[in-house]
């Protein structure tokens, strides 16, 4: 039969169409399989023969940062980034957890409240200049009046001294003052980009570190090239790639496809699953942040009473909590700190002092034999909510009513502030400068929300600051321990695990216990 | 034409003054402090009270609300609390990659969902009829976030053929990435336009002018396109119009579940740091948007079916 030519012409289109079809799915297919450089292919070792090093690494983290000026984001979300990009006076040797030279190569206390820091030379800026200590005395005065104010608020002035050495005045002697100097927004901007850019120097940020900006996708990706005139050991890998993956579970999903080679903040109920994987490895160890509740210790109801609050952390089965919530990735502690803290005594650790009857007589001491009602503020989210859920369940034993509040943290935030009756709030505390003294502080009426009165408190923390002899120091935050135990106004569940899934063909990398984690020593394979 | 157009942008100015009064004002109620959003929770009294003086944010609630939309006349939609960046900015980066996602899953519902619904309607109680709109009520009745998450699933993690989240890079980077987010957002609409196609395609079907066609000669693949679907496709352009508008503001838990760096995520991110700003903007642009593709919807109407255009230029002479 003869067909007519429009109809063949129709059928020619529709050939035609079919054959782009499955032209475009075989493309998209074949991408699948090998268009992504850096990320492609499961992890599978070498097979025996040499390994081919990737240029690329991608690592997936849970936000996009707030900014990649350090005198404007001072959280995690944001220094984990520029982290690579910026260097300190000093920072933490991620193998051995102690506090090492970077741009200054030594330093001197010239008396209590002055130091001197002899600066690296030869130290090239991403944009070709030379580090000098103009850079260090513009970036701490950038700090000094930025958000990141009061976590550097123990200097008065830093003032050059040639063109390679800073004197730095502080307001109190603050013998903790180099580990304090390790918090990840005290680094060094070149002053000519701060001066070029100004107020979009977030879009431009020029620092000394292994890696350099190269472009960033808002809410999808940040990408740095390595450095190629770094002072010290050069990056690895040439490409570094950070994809913003909110969602903790498609996380695990591409570190298992090998659409990225790390991934940060593995939820709990995945690790088990990254840490059985047979190509995949989890990492965890111990943070510096531990999770914990805090009283208002000058509160209307019971809890003004420091038996009331001895009597509930006895009531607590902090095991139970890590195992529930945490699917058992935590240490179970008793201090405001953590074993990776500068001052942590492990002696001094009580870990869980679960005991109902202990507590029951406790709470009979303090005149509550019948137990009471107690309102309990809990921020949304994980893993406040199954921690807090837990808790009241611990409390009935001891007959305390429990009665959850769950709001956003900021909002909780707010009532303490603004002095509001918020009998207890659970939260957490992330040490960012890595030594007790930070949380000593924290712990002052009024800073921080924290509401304890002890007139104890301000002495303990002039004496750690005035003590340079680390071991007589520990004794000081012996005592302060001591006095914590006492009076309980927190009671801190456990030390946090930061959990970290890697393929297996990454190589050379190191946990930051604040997560500040470097991927300049981090190497991957094909 | 253009007198209507006028018309409906002008409409647009009391649409956007209330939906910002209403989003302001219940911005407004919550007890969360924007000094202490920015500053961070070791912020003393002094930075914070600092703060309040800087940005004015002791002043009366109209005085802020008239202060935000002068600005917002001038183009400012204001500096993000988190990012510190203009909002504005930050709008115009995601924007692009909203309209890419929206614009895909509406591309999608039409070439699919159109010619499904024709089919079943021509062939109406037929096998494929009955199992196409079981589909199309499983697809509208399913929540996207479930769907993602079994797509991802099944097309990323055991088959391994598209990424399970965020953007690729490069043409073909960005295409993988988009698929399955594409899918997701689309399904819901891809439904509707099927099951309205179907039911406009039936009250088209058995019309004269269809039979008259018919003993004309004309053949069947003409009859369907020219006289039966374009006659139908009013109802259909109101349905895909008004889920264009939907799929815009319905990105967001579509773009949660991908990590795709759109509007909708930022917005959800907005709220949640309590960036009021960030929150603002978003809700202007969408609004704005929402308005505009209505518009044009109504426009298209005019292309479709020629006795609107009629209308409109009677209107015209009316006016006159």
């Amino acid at each position: 039969m003869k067909r007519h030519p429009k109809y063949l012409k129709v059928k020619r289109l529709k050939y035609a169409i079919l054959a782009a079809a499955m032209l475009l799915t075989c493309a998209l297919a074949g991408c699948g399989n090998g268009g992504n450089n850096g990320g492609g292919g499961n992890a599978g070792g070498s097979g025996g023969g040499s390994r081919v090093q990737k240029d690329t690494l991608i690592v997936a983290k849970n936000e996009d940062v707030a900014s990649l000026d350090p005198s404007l984001a001072i959280n995690q979300k944001s220094f984990t980034v520029y982290g690579q990009i910026f260097e300190g006076l000093v920072r933490l040797d991620p193998e051995t957890g102690e506090v090492v030279p970077c741009l200054a190569t030594q330093w001197e206390q010239l008396d209590e409240t002055t130091w001197h820091f002899t600066l690296r030379e030869g130290v090239k800026f991403h944009d070709g200049n030379t580090m000098t200590s103009a850079d260090v005395v513009c970036s701490f005065e950038r700090i000094m009046t930025g958000i990141a104010s009061s976590y550097v608020d123990y200097i008065e002035s830093v003032e050059a001294d040639g063109d390679y050495a800073v004197t730095m005045h502080i307001k109190m002697p603050y013998a903790q003052i180099i580990q304090a100097l390790t918090y990840p927004a005290a680094v060094v901007v070149s002053k000519a980009a701060v001066e070029q850019y100004g107020e979009d120097f977030a879009q431009h940020p020029v620092g000394t570190g292994p890696y350099a900006f190269d472009s960033r996708m808002i809410a999808d990706s940040i990408t740095l090239k390595a450095f190629g005139d770094y002072w010290g050991e050069k990056a690895k890998t040439e490409n570094l790639i950070f994809k913003v993956i909110p969602e903790g579970t498609q996380r695990t999903i591409m570190l298992e496809n090998g659409e990225v080679d790390i991934i940060c903040d593995v939820l709990s109920n995945d690790a088990v699953r990254v840490d059985e994987a047979p190509n995949l490895t989890l990492i965890h160890e111990t943070g510096y942040k531990y999770y914990g509740l805090y009283f208002k210790c000058d509160s209307q109801g019971p809890t003004s009473n420091k038996l009331v609050r001895q009597a509930m952390e006895y009531a607590i089965d902090k095991q139970a909590m890590v195992d529930a919530a945490m699917s058992g990735y935590g240490q179970v502690g008793s201090l405001y700190s953590t074993p990776p803290t500068a001052g942590y005594n492990a002696s001094k650790d009580r870990g869980n002092l679960y005991n109902p009857d202990t507590a029951k007589d406790l709470l009979a001491q303090a005149g509550y034999p019948n137990g009471f009602d107690l309102d309990v503020y809990v921020r949304t989210g994980q893993p406040y909510e199954e921690l807090a859920t837990i808790f009241q369940d611990q409390m009935k034993a001891i007959n305390i009513n429990v009665n959850l509040i769950s709001l956003d943290s900021n909002a909780i935030d707010e009532m303490v502030y603004s002095g509001q009756e918020v009998p207890i709030r659970f939260s957490f505390y992330n040490n960012i400068c890595g030594d007790v003294d930070f949380i000593m502080q924290k712990l002052l009426p009024d800073t921080y929300g924290q509401i304890y009165f002890n007139d104890k408190m301000n002495d303990l923390i002039s004496r750690a600051r005035a003590e340079t002899d680390v071991a007589k120091r520990q004794l000081v935050y012996d005592e302060f321990y001591d006095l914590m135990a006492e009076d309980v106004p927190q009671v801190a569940f456990f030390y946090e695990e930061i959990l970290m899934g890697l393929n297996s063909n990454v190589e050379g990398f190191h946990l930051n216990p604040l997560g500040a984690h470097q991927y300049a020593s981090v190497a991957v394979y094909q | 034409m253009w007198r209507y157009i006028l018309k409906r942008l002008v409409m647009l100015i009391p649409v956007m003054l209330g939906t910002i009064l209403v989003v302001y004002f219940i911005m407004d109620l919550s007890d969360v402090d924007p000094a202490r959003v920015i500053l961070g929770d070791a912020a003393t009294e002094e930075t914070v009270a600092q703060l309040h003086e800087e940005l004015g944010l002791d002043d009366p609630f109209l005085v802020r609300y008239g202060r935000y939309i002068w600005d917002l006349l001038h183009g400012d939609m204001g500096q993000s609390y988190t990012y510190h960046t203009a909002v504005s900015d930050q709008i115009m980066q995601r924007l692009p990659n909203t309209f890419l996602l929206a614009g895909t899953g509406i591309l999608l519902s039409v070439i699919i969902g159109i010619p499904i619904g024709v089919l079943a309607a021509k062939k109406q109680y037929s096998l494929f009829d009955n199992v196409s709109m079981v589909l199309c009520l499983f697809g509208a009745a399913s929540p996207a976030f479930w769907i993602g998450l079994v797509l991802v699933l099944v097309f990323s993690l055991h088959l391994g053929i598209f990424p399970a989240s965020g953007m690729g890079r490069g043409f073909f980077g960005v295409l993988r990435s988009l698929v399955l987010p594409a899918i997701t957002l689309s399904l819901h609409s891809t439904a509707m336009a099927a099951r309205t196609t179907r039911s406009s395609m039936l009250e088209t079907i058995r019309q004269d002018y269809v039979d008259t066609a018919r003993a004309k000669g004309v053949s069947e693949s003409t009859i369907t396109v020219r006289h039966m679907l374009r006659n139908a496709l009013i109802p259909v352009i109101t349905a895909v119009g008004l889920n264009f508008g939907v799929l815009l503001g319905g990105s967001v838990l579509t773009e949660t579940v991908f990590a795709w760096p759109g509007i909708g995520r930022y917005v959800i991110e907005a709220i949640k740091l309590k960036d009021i700003p960030s929150v603002l903007g978003c809700v202007v642009t969408l609004s704005v948007m929402f308005t505009v593709v209505n518009l044009l919807v109504d426009l298209l109407y005019a292309f479709v079916d020629p006795r609107i255009k009629a209308q409109y230029k009677q209107g015209r002479g009316r006016a006159k």
